[in-house]
């Protein structure tokens, strides 16, 4: 296997919480945070789209919901524009 | 189908609510079927990342999203002037929304070019424009 360095610039606060993701998930290292993202990022990516977008829309449930559904967040947002 | 997407369509892909399995059964389709066609106004994006907002999804997840809707064979057709100009003579002689309004001509602009079949927008949005364009929902699609 040939071993690549990629070099990405982080804000001081997303640092914090990988620093925090590290000792919380006992894993070794920042880089090791980062190559398991990565793992777990081309696997998102490589499902098929059925499938991708199934998992993508459960990420989305469970990160924050107002309750409301599609239509009627599209119509306050229509609303807001007519105010 | 060759269809317009209407962005409550869109959102539909984020959350788990009625309409949202056809959605998602949609866009699997779109992208493998080229018998099947789907477009939209640019200006649906916005609106999809706004009402991702409102729905309190964080700065990631919205890219994420906007990201993922941009990958499937969905045309997106930009906001021209022509649309703009026929969108304001709809706001100025009716009670329009302007981005409906938008939608409307966008949808006019492109729907003998690309042999479009449909709008599809949800039930909240059906009566409003019926009048105006051959509106379909969700229930209406036999994938």
């Amino acid at each position: 296997m040939t071993e690549v360095t990629v070099a990405t610039k982080i804000g001081s606060e997303e640092l914090k919480r990988i620093d925090a993701l590290v000792r919380r998930r006992g894993l070794l290292n920042r880089s090791d945070l980062v190559r398991e993202a990565i793992r777990l990022y081309l696997s998102l990516s490589s499902l098929e789209t059925e499938a991708r977008l199934r998992m993508l829309r459960l990420i989305n449930e469970s990160v924050g919901v107002s309750g409301k559904t599609a239509a009627q967040l599209v119509e306050e947002s229509r609303r807001e524009e007519d105010a | 189908m060759r269809i317009y997407l209407e962005p409550s369509t869109l959102v539909k892909l984020f959350k788990a609510e009625t309409g949202s399995d056809q959605m998602i059964r949609l866009v699997s389709i779109l992208d493998r079927n080229p018998k099947w066609y789907g477009t939209s106004s640019r200006w649906s994006l916005l609106e999809v990342a706004r009402a991702l907002r409102k729905d309190r999804k964080t700065k990631e997840i919205i890219e994420l999203d906007l990201r993922e809707l941009r990958s499937h064979k969905i045309s997106f057709v930009p906001v021209s002037d022509k649309i703009c100009t026929e969108a304001e003579k709809i706001i100025a002689s009716t009670n329009t929304f302007a981005a409906d309004a938008v939608h409307i001509c966008t949808y006019r602009d492109t729907a003998q070019r690309s042999r479009l079949e449909g709008f599809l927008c949800d039930d909240v949005h059906y009566e409003r424009f019926k009048s105006q364009v051959p509106v379909k929902t969700t229930k209406d699609l036999e994938l």
